[in-house]
């Protein structure tokens, strides 16, 4: 946090970002790791989920949450149903005082995958009601086109099955999606290291969640570390412009001025 | 007896109360209702401010949620 890397801002909804990572707090060991995870990786988001309370777990997450100073992002994971998401969202809204969702609407247990029927109603019912809505969807550019079009201010498709670690699957879709978007993509699910994290933002996406790769790794604070050196080094690449992928070699050193030896075995007349 | 037959679900749990019980008792009574907190009465958000004012009627739902690690 607070670097003065300004050319390095992105925005969502109105809203400017400094860090291209938004951290995930699933799979958390405890919370004093968590602390120094959001330290060290400076993300421009903190997603939570909404559960249910019981007397003696009530308020030590929030607390921590909420003295570490960065915006809190409440999901909806864990929803199976338009309505499901659209009540999280609101007690959401109502319980930390933020319109911001990241919309996940998810269609089994087993893959984890979003529902895009129920997500896309959701998203235009929580859109109609005020709320900013961060789309966890499907590599599916058709997908986040419907959800840009309803009103959504980001959207956020998968690399990779939740929690699989298993990179970015599709990159084709990613950067399908990427070019037809007007507002920010940002990979979401997934990401198993750093260097997918830089595939991701090289492929134009505004920014990675993480969640995961940084929580269950066997150093949180040092993959935490890790990733944020990460992000700033894929949307650098992003901005410089990588060199063209080319099916034959290309020379990097002149021809010209080169020694000729006459009796070079690739240059003997027939 | 005055209202010892009556209870309301929250999160799940069947809990009983006495006529003339608002939210607000409730959430003080079961040592809920810290800050970070929402509750929804019948699938319907109760803002805090009405917390105080919303009386307990038989059969009501009540979900307490909070942020927790996870997402």
């Amino acid at each position: 946090m607070g670097q003065a890397t300004t050319d390095d801002d992105f925005t969502i909804a109105g809203k400017s970002f400094q860090s291209r990572l938004l951290l995930g707090t699933g799979g958390i060991s405890n919370l004093d790791i968590l602390e120094s995870v959001i330290k060290v990786a400076g993300p421009s988001l903190v997603t939570v989920a909404m559960r249910r309370v019981s007397p003696d777990q009530q308020s030590s997450f929030f607390q921590i949450i909420e003295r570490q100073n960065v915006p809190i992002l409440p999901n909806t994971a864990g929803c199976f149903t338009a309505s499901e998401a659209v009540l999280t969202a609101k007690m959401a809204r109502e319980a930390l005082s933020t319109d911001w969702i990241k919309l996940e609407v998810i269609a089994d247990e087993q893959s984890l995958l979003p529902d895009p029927f129920e997500l896309l109603k959701a998203a235009e019912e929580l859109v109609d009601d005020g709320f900013r809505v961060l789309a966890y969807t499907n590599d599916d550019p058709v997908l986040a086109s419907r959800l840009e079009g309803v009103g959504c201010s980001a959207v956020m498709p998968l690399g990779a099955p939740i929690g699989t670690g298993l990179g970015i699957l599709n990159p084709y879709n990613i950067e399908l999606i990427v070019a037809n978007s007007g507002v920010p993509v940002i990979l979401d699910a997934g990401i198993g290291t750093p260097s997918d994290a830089v595939q991701a933002l090289e492929l134009g996406c505004d920014a990675v969640l993480v969640a995961t790769a940084i929580t269950r790794a066997q150093n949180p604070v040092g993959m935490a570390e890790a990733f944020s050196l990460g992000v700033r080094s894929g949307v650098a690449a992003f901005r410089a412009g990588r060199v063209p992928k080319l099916n034959n070699a290309l020379a990097s050193s002149p021809m010209e001025g080169r020694l000729e030896i006459s009796h070079s075995p690739h240059q003997q007349k027939s | 007896m005055k209202g010892s037959s009556l209870c309301v679900l929250v999160n799940g749990r069947s809990t009983p109360f006495t006529t003339g019980e608002t939210v607000a008792d409730l959430m003080s009574r079961l040592g809920l209702g810290a800050k970070g907190t929402a509750v929804a009465q019948n699938a319907e958000v109760l803002p805090r401010s009405m917390w105080h004012s919303s009386m307990l009627r038989g059969d009501d739902v009540f979900e307490v949620l909070a942020p927790q690690a996870g997402g």
